[in-house]
């Protein structure tokens, strides 16, 4: 016991003489949670436990295990907002921080258990998500579409629907980039030009991205955890279509409505110059139907696995994930400077996925382990309130508005396995609709999950990462984008939860 | 806003004139008024000229019929005293009577723009940098430009501007001045405006 304090003030006081000024900060906020853990102190000088087994951790592990996984993401959702010039700094040190505060206690109290743990998740979700967002970025960062045209509601409705389709296919953040400027340039006469952004937040950044697990993160993790890969396609087209359907028929009608009372003004100041419009950096499409490509082969072919520390490591993943990335060099190597530079094509958001995720996926292990326990786990509360379908659309999807919805969907994927007694290496079988190992109850649930998921993701700025990147391109071309709450209530409340209200009566 | 000079001079004496009956009545009265008897003058109604501090609660007041309805018609030059002989005549057949008559020395309003646009940014400091003749700017506006050259680029999960300019302000002077500028600048929704407050002798 001694030894241990005298230990870690000597390592406290060499980080402070060193200027690492956060490690010791992580070091005493892993020591209290050790304790707060109820490890009690002897136990922390006493010979490591052994190893247990892989599978049986979830039962074992309190609620306490969790707060790191809620903390990253309550200071993912907070930091932009309240402390954004500090968050803008210093969001990889939070995540950090966070993740360290589980991983250490997590490591000192189940050893191997726990490096099997986060090397599992590190090596199967956690490189292969952050290549492909690397790839997807990257390549229709390459992509531009040039000219101008008149932005009538007509237009503006048909470039709506052109983003929407596109997201499910290159990505709601790469189709937000790509199709962002377009429309502010066909738009730039028009004085009333935020509901347009917000319409365009609810369909490119979020809804449009449902139809694909290329298209939305949480689906990609659906898609490395055995969902196939046009499961998707099929099981969420309906509630898809009757989302984008509706959300365009308002945006139609709102959009008609403003420029009617802006025409005179509009005639006033004379046709906006117009030029046709044409798309550079067209090879790029090639190479995004080579990722999408690759991600089908990584569904498919099961050539097998070597491990790695004892983790199975598919070979058909490792080829998919060295694809990618030679394709994403690919684009780099061949799409010119000024095409990337009028997209404003930088790595700062690959960067913050990469170091916020880093975090997100260390600090989630014990809440996926407890609920994969179901009712032997500590989360059995939530597993009993959650109980249909309409529950679970809407639980992940009001999760999903105020946390990242990537997180939030693994979260609840892992609690209907729990409840079904089901594991992943069940499910292709289960989701097979129509055959005799399908399992309705289970198709139901994942369907609910990822539609509230990938639409409730619209309701804030928070819920999907192309939210705040909308709002801020946005900002910068002169919009008076509504503060957080004005969002939330003059637009998201307002519109898009008559719709969720109708698709939960149709669907779920 | 109905205006009988060939060039409106500024500096004339302006009224500011409370009517109670309801607006289409009163401005169609007014204006038929000055039509028919080829006055020299400007009326400026309540839907044009920002100065009713009515708010909200006051709407909904008058909706439903808590307050009186009252229309406020800023008058250039006296004409108002012969709109009030003529009432006065025709009190019986016509429901409208002027409630108040106050002459105005100058005006007032609050204004405050934020924006993350170098470009809109430099607008702004134009339009309210260099006000039109007869306008001042009331002592406090000293715009706050902010930039943030880390912070240049796209940010999805870590948004921060290059760029930011704000600022707040009251712009006073000469009641017909500061209306022009009021409709000038109020189409631009990075500026948010307060009601023009009148000051009067």
């Amino acid at each position: 016991m001694v030894f241990f304090f005298a230990k870690a003030k000597t390592v406290i006081v060499k980080a402070i003489h060193h200027r690492c000024g956060w490690l010791p900060v992580f070091l005493i906020a892993a020591i209290v949670l050790i304790f707060q853990a109820g490890v009690p102190i002897p136990a922390l000088c006493a010979p490591l436990h052994g190893a247990d087994s892989i599978h049986d951790v979830g039962d074992k592990l309190s609620l306490l295990w969790v707060i790191p996984f809620v903390g990253i993401l309550l200071s993912i959702s907070l930091g932009p907002l309240l402390l954004p010039r500090f968050w803008h700094s210093h969001f990889g040190k939070v995540s950090f921080f966070w993740a360290f505060l589980f991983a250490l206690p997590f490591w000192y109290y189940y050893r191997d258990t726990a490096v099997y743990h986060i090397l599992h998740i590190y090596l199967l979700d956690y490189f292969p998500f952050i290549i492909l967002l690397w790839g997807l970025f990257t390549i229709s960062g390459g992509i531009l579409i040039k000219g101008s045209i008149k932005g009538t509601p007509l237009v503006n409705t048909i470039m709506l629907t052109i983003g929407t389709i596109l997201a499910s296919w290159v990505g709601t953040t790469g189709a937000a980039m790509v199709m962002i400027r377009p429309i502010l340039r066909a738009n730039h006469n028009r004085e009333k030009k935020v509901h347009l952004m917000v319409f365009f937040i609810f369909l490119v950044a979020n809804i449009g991205g449902a139809l694909t697990p290329l298209g939305d993160p949480p689906l990609f993790l659906g898609f490395l955890h055995n969902v196939p890969f046009f499961w998707v396609t099929t099981a969420l087209f309906p509630h898809m279509l009757f989302m984008v359907i509706f959300l365009l028929a308002v945006f139609y009608i709102m959009d008609t409505y403003y420029y009617r009372k802006e025409k005179d003004r509009l005639k006033k100041i004379g046709p906006l110059k117009q030029e046709p419009l044409r798309v550079e950096g067209i090879h790029n499409l090639f190479l995004l139907a080579g990722v999408v490509g690759m991600v089908l082969m990584s569904g498919n072919w099961k050539p097998g696995n070597f491990d790695v520390f004892g983790i199975h490591v598919q070979y058909q993943n490792l080829l998919r994930d060295v694809a990618i990335v030679s394709l994403g060099l690919i684009s780099l190597a061949t799409t010119s400077k000024g095409i990337r530079e009028a997209n404003e094509f930088g790595w700062f958001p690959i960067m913050e996925v990469a170091k916020l995720f880093a975090g997100i996926f260390v600090t989630i292990i014990p809440c996926l382990e407890i609920l994969k326990a179901g009712a032997d786990g500590a989360l059995r509360p939530l597993i009993e309130v959650v109980r249909n379908p309409a529950h679970y659309f809407w639980v992940t999807g009001t999760l999903s508005a105020f946390l990242d919805n990537a997180p939030t969907y693994l979260t609840f994927f892992n609690l209907s396995l729990g409840k079904l007694g089901m594991t992943e290496a069940m499910i292709p079988a289960a989701l097979a609709a129509g055959t005799v190992t399908a399992n309705p109850q289970f198709i139901s649930f994942l369907t609910a999950i990822s539609a509230g998921a990938v639409f409730m993701g619209a309701t804030t700025y928070i819920g999907n990462a192309p939210n705040f990147m909308v709002k801020s391109i946005a900002e910068e071309s002169g919009i008076n984008m509504p503060t957080f709450f004005g969002f939330l209530f003059k637009y998201s409340i307002p519109i898009l939860c008559p719709g969720f209200v109708v698709l939960t009566l149709i669907f779920f | 806003m109905l205006k009988m000079f060939s060039d409106v001079d500024i500096n004339r004496p302006y009224y500011d004139v409370v009517f109670s009956g309801s607006l289409d009545l009163i401005k169609g009265f007014v204006i038929g008024f000055i039509e028919g008897n080829e006055l020299e003058g400007e009326a400026i109604f309540s839907d044009e000229h920002h100065a009713d501090d009515e708010g909200k609660f006051g709407q909904l007041l008058r909706l439903i019929a808590v307050k009186d309805k009252t229309v406020r018609v800023i008058i250039c030059c006296r004409f108002h005293e012969l709109i009030s002989q003529a009432l006065e005549k025709r009190k019986d057949e016509i429901p409208i009577a002027i409630q108040s008559v106050k002459k105005i020395k100058g005006a007032s309003f609050g204004f405050r723009y934020k924006t993350f646009s170098e470009e809109h940014g430099e607008k702004l400091k134009n339009v309210f940098g260099n006000l039109p003749k007869g306008l001042t700017m009331e002592s406090g506006y000293s715009p706050e430009e902010i930039l943030n050259p880390k912070a240049k680029g796209i940010e999805a999960y870590a948004p921060l501007h290059h760029y930011e300019l704000r600022a707040r302000g009251r712009v006073s002077g000469l009641i017909r001045s500061v209306i022009d500028f009021y409709g000038q600048v109020e189409h631009n929704s990075l500026v948010e405006l307060e009601p023009i407050k009148l000051e009067y002798e």
